[in-house]
């Protein structure tokens, strides 16, 4: 079993991240992003600075209701992109590539409309980051290790 | 058809690490010369050119107009599933059980699968964008209930 560190020193409590390869329509483009795993999230979130770059697409209507603590509900647009693991920490035969996943969209709050679920961008202080939510995390078995501040998968 | 690759600057090192990486994966690379004539037909897999060269490279179509901020654009993804519902009957008339792609109120892709909608409304725009895309005739989906608490704290920020 290899063990992978949290990430630290960004926020006051370590976490466990990877990163991934969002590609749009065609394989065209793909960007490689940090991303986050939040056993929180129900889907899936992607910054859509980050689907707008590789060329993702919303089919008819397809939303997602979400609530926020204060009790309002936001329809937020889901998307269609490929995602894949691209971490070499990771063991080679668990990056599987998630084809035509559905994620939520969601704009980084230093835009005008922004909204909190860019959290992480926020904290983070720099790029955007993915939140890989439970969609994809049912694909392994994880192992959080919080007094060695670390993981593993399988 | 090759597929591009800009680079913004002539960045030697990045081009080289680059065209290394890709011949390792068994992809046929071409680098544009400076002053080369874009657009010449040739059997790469990937073209890796600077960016003034590229506008005018063969099947990459330029962007017609500069991006909008992700503000503008999710204000533009609103419209465009509003403006579908009033260009639906015309659809029906033309496309029904196709999918098209729209931006900005416009048509600017029509196929038969969604991805290849999409695909024909980036060409069409000379740069990635997340699309809206329908399958003309399709009912609209209810959305999905995520319980999904949005707002949630993801991470905390401590500011002094």
């Amino acid at each position: 079993m290899s063990w992978v560190p949290y990430r630290q020193g960004v926020t006051p409590v370590p976490h466990p991240s990877t990163y991934v390869r969002v590609t749009g329509v065609g394989g065209l483009v793909s960007a490689r992003v940090r991303a986050v795993l939040d056993t929180g999230a129900t889907v899936t979130v992607i910054p859509t600075a980050i689907l707008r770059s590789v060329g993702a697409y919303q089919l008819t209507g397809r939303t997602a209701r979400c609530r926020g603590y204060d009790g309002a509900t936001a329809l937020l647009p889901l998307f269609e992109v490929d995602l894949a693991v691209d971490d070499p920490r990771w063991p080679d035969d668990l990056r599987v590539r998630f084809e035509r996943l559905l994620v939520l969209g969601v704009t980084a709050p230093s835009q005008p409309d922004g909204d909190s679920a860019g959290a992480s961008s926020r904290a983070s202080g720099s790029a955007p980051e993915v939140l890989i939510g439970l969609d994809v995390l049912a694909a392994w078995r994880l192992h959080l290790d919080g007094p060695q501040s670390r993981y593993s998968v399988e | 058809m090759a597929h591009w690759i800009r680079l913004v600057d002539d960045n030697q090192r990045t081009r080289a690490a680059m065209r290394r990486l890709l011949e390792r994966h068994g992809l046929r690379v071409r680098e544009a010369a400076p002053g080369a004539a874009a657009g010449d037909a040739d059997e790469a897999d990937v073209v890796i050119v600077e960016e003034e060269q590229a506008a005018s490279a063969a099947g990459e179509p330029q962007a017609r107009e500069p991006a909008p901020n992700d503000h503008e654009w999710m204000q533009s993804l609103m419209a465009d599933d509003e403006a579908y519902e009033r260009m639906l009957p015309e659809l029906l008339q033309r496309y029904e059980g196709q999918y098209v792609a729209l931006y900005r109120g416009e048509l600017i892709g029509v196929a038969k699968t969604a991805k290849q909608a999409a695909l024909r409304g980036i060409e069409a725009l000379g740069r990635p964008e997340a699309l809206f895309v329908a399958r003309v005739g399709e009912p609209r989906p209810e959305p999905l209930e995520l319980g999904m608490w949005i707002g949630a704290p993801r991470q905390v920020v401590i500011e002094e």
